[in-house]
């Protein structure tokens, strides 16, 4: 019973489900789209003391270390996670500068081309 | 944090170690550029006598100064202040007062090689993964950047500097013989052959090494290229002259090669060339699953001389000194006409057996290698081991699941199909085919009219049968057979990328297997 009149009490936010409460988490903070894929294939290349800088607003070169040859193996990743073939060439050709390789970038990219 | 090197004086020497953190070969990033300069500088006030540049990752001197910086510089300002870091690093080490010296072993290419011509010495590690090699005109359509257009034509004389910047790759022999390198070690090691030229050096006085000069006659024939390869040979070869003329200056050599990078990095030819490389090594990471670079450990390789092909390739891999492989009569891998136990066992040539993989060699004298393991996973990571060892002997291996016919001799027939007798060797080099020898031979002298077009669609829509059929996992190993087979020119960026963009009866088939919205092609392109 005082369960029952505790969640009558409560906010309706704590009994939504997980999945509910992710997407609000990612609309506050405005992750883009795709941005969990990205961040998945990241954890799964980079150390793990880096894995904590993976941010939307990371630089995959200068926050994580990436060159070419893992962003090779980050393609393959992403293909497996989105289940379709990735270009990264085309999204590295499309920025002004290094600096603008981020993590969100990258997920915008990938979003663009579904 | 350290980037990427190291320096330590020892008995009046200071040796800079390269080595990039984090990557499994050296890449001359600006914070490594910057580690270098700080290291010389503090060795140099502290006495240092000589300077001796070396790396700690075996397989790799430097492998390049980073493409993924390269390839996504496009606003001028940063990417100025990033190739002045740089270019500082080499005219420092040019002009240090003392004598310097490269100890080259593993991969020397573009940017390193340029590293290299900044010493005034170079020695050489006489193994066949040290070699000599600048891919900026021929793999990525851009002029190279660190003064080699200005340095080679003053060592070699401007015939050899232009074979050199136009792709010729060296290995060490080579590199002795041409006087790109000053001495050559032995296989075992560069150590004995170092401390030889430091104490002669000693005995010397230290001396810098005197600028030479050499012979100005000689250019290559531009028209030989391939058509789209022609401007920037031209360019490249009008800064490679400039040493030749009087009252030439170093400084003002290098600004103009600066200046002309400029113009060539940015255009749609280097962009579509630059991404080849991504292009390439997909293709291998699906077959073998990564695309790092990794030297096997110690192998025993063993060669069964039953068939002229076997014995052929016993005589290359002695050839080829593969540092840490040695050709036995047992060994881990066998190259066999059948399954060896306790080796993972690779046919070659013949039918298939219940071997661990079949190969195939489809062009006599050529790189590639076509590699069908018996195994129906994919990637095929237990032939990883194979794979580089192929790598390192030269070959360009591409893991295929053919059944029946392998994919590239299909290919190779489609071609034959294709021209059918037509005249079309100068319209495929206009259009930027580099035909290895054995295919040259088999089309006629001659031109005609959309025939590079044609070759094209019939060689993606044979691409795309092998795609849809299960005999090619991804669309990289498709674009890298026409590389290796055919020649398809890089800065198309890519075989089916190319007919996608096209309006063939193919394209919207090459778009789909490539899973992407067709673009039609600009006039520019």
């Amino acid at each position: 019973m005082l369960r029952l009149h505790y969640h009558w009490k409560c906010p309706p936010r704590l009994v939504r489900g997980l999945g509910e409460v992710e997407t609000l988490a990612r609309s506050r903070r405005h992750d883009p789209e795709l941005f969990p894929e990205v961040r998945d294939a990241l954890e799964a290349l980079v150390p793990k003391k880096l894995r904590k800088r993976i941010t939307p607003e990371a630089s995959i070169l200068a926050d994580l270390g990436l060159d070419s040859l893992k962003v090779v193996e980050l393609t393959m990743l992403l293909e497996k996670q989105l289940g379709r073939p990735v270009f990264l060439p085309e999204w590295i050709a499309s920025v002004e500068d290094p600096a603008d390789l981020t993590v969100a970038s990258l997920a915008r990219f990938l979003a663009d081309k579904r | 944090m350290i980037a990427g090197c190291t320096g330590a004086l020892r008995g009046g020497v200071l040796y800079l170690t390269l080595d990039t953190r984090g990557s499994s070969v050296n890449v001359f990033t600006p914070p490594v550029a910057l580690e270098l300069e700080r290291e010389l500088e503090a060795g140099l006030a502290a006495g240092a006598r000589a300077v001796v540049l070396q790396s700690a990752k075996p397989g790799s001197f430097v492998n390049g100064v980073g493409l993924l910086l390269a390839a996504s510089s496009h606003a001028q300002g940063a990417a100025m202040e990033r190739a002045h870091i740089l270019r500082r690093c080499y005219e420092r080490l040019a002009a240090a007062p003392v004598p310097t010296i490269a100890a080259i072993e593993g991969n020397c290419y573009g940017c390193g090689l340029e590293l290299a011509l900044a010493c005034d010495y170079r020695i050489a590690r006489d193994s066949y993964d040290t070699h000599f090699y600048m891919p900026e005109l021929r793999d990525y359509a851009f002029v190279p950047l660190f003064g080699a257009t200005q340095r080679l034509p003053r060592l070699l004389g401007l015939r050899r500097a232009m074979e050199v910047l136009l792709g010729e790759r060296l290995d060490a022999r080579r590199a002795a013989r041409i006087g790109l390198i000053d001495r050559l070690a032995p296989a075992q090691g560069v150590a004995a052959t170092l401390r030889s030229l430091l104490s002669t050096l000693r005995a010397r006085h230290w001396p810098k090494r005197l600028p030479e000069r050499h012979g100005s006659s000689g250019a290559p024939a531009i028209d030989a290229l391939p058509g789209p390869e022609r401007r920037l040979a031209r360019e490249c070869l009008r800064l490679a002259r400039l040493p030749f003329a009087r009252d030439y200056r170093l400084e003002d050599g290098l600004r103009e090669e600066l200046a002309s990078f400029w113009s060539s990095l940015g255009t749609k030819e280097s962009e579509r060339a630059m991404s080849f490389f991504f292009v390439r090594q997909a293709a291998k990471a699906h077959g073998i699953g990564s695309a790092a670079y990794q030297r096997p450990p110690r192998l025993a390789i063993a060669v069964e001389s039953r068939t002229p092909a076997l014995r052929k390739l016993a005589r290359l891999l002695v050839q080829r000194r593969l540092p840490g492989i040695e050709v036995k009569a047992r060994g881990s891998i066998a190259f066999s006409t059948r399954k060896v136990p306790g080796a993972l066992t690779c046919t070659l040539g013949g039918p298939r057996t219940e071997a661990d993989c079949a190969a195939f060699l489809p062009l006599a004298g050529g790189a590639a290698i076509e590699l069908v393991p018996g195994a129906p996973e994919r990637p095929w990571r237990r032939g990883a081991a194979l794979f580089q060892v192929l790598e390192q002997a030269g070959f360009q291996p591409i893991v295929t699941s053919a059944r029946g016919r392998f994919v590239s001799e299909r290919l190779l027939a489609a071609f034959a199909s294709a021209m059918a007798s037509r005249p079309a060797r100068a319209s495929l080099l206009d259009f930027g085919y580099r035909l290895p020898a054995a295919v040259r031979r088999r089309v006629r002298a001659g031109a005609s009219k959309g025939i590079a077009e044609h070759l094209s669609v019939v060689l993606a829509k044979e691409c795309i049968r092998a795609l849809e059929e299960g005999e090619l996992t991804h669309p990289s190993q498709a674009d890298l057979f026409a590389d290796v087979l055919f020649g398809f020119p890089v800065v198309r960026g890519g075989l089916l990328r190319y007919v996608a963009s096209g309006t063939s009866r193919v394209a919207s088939d090459a778009a789909r297997v490539l899973g992407r919205a067709v673009q039609p092609k600009s006039n520019s392109d």
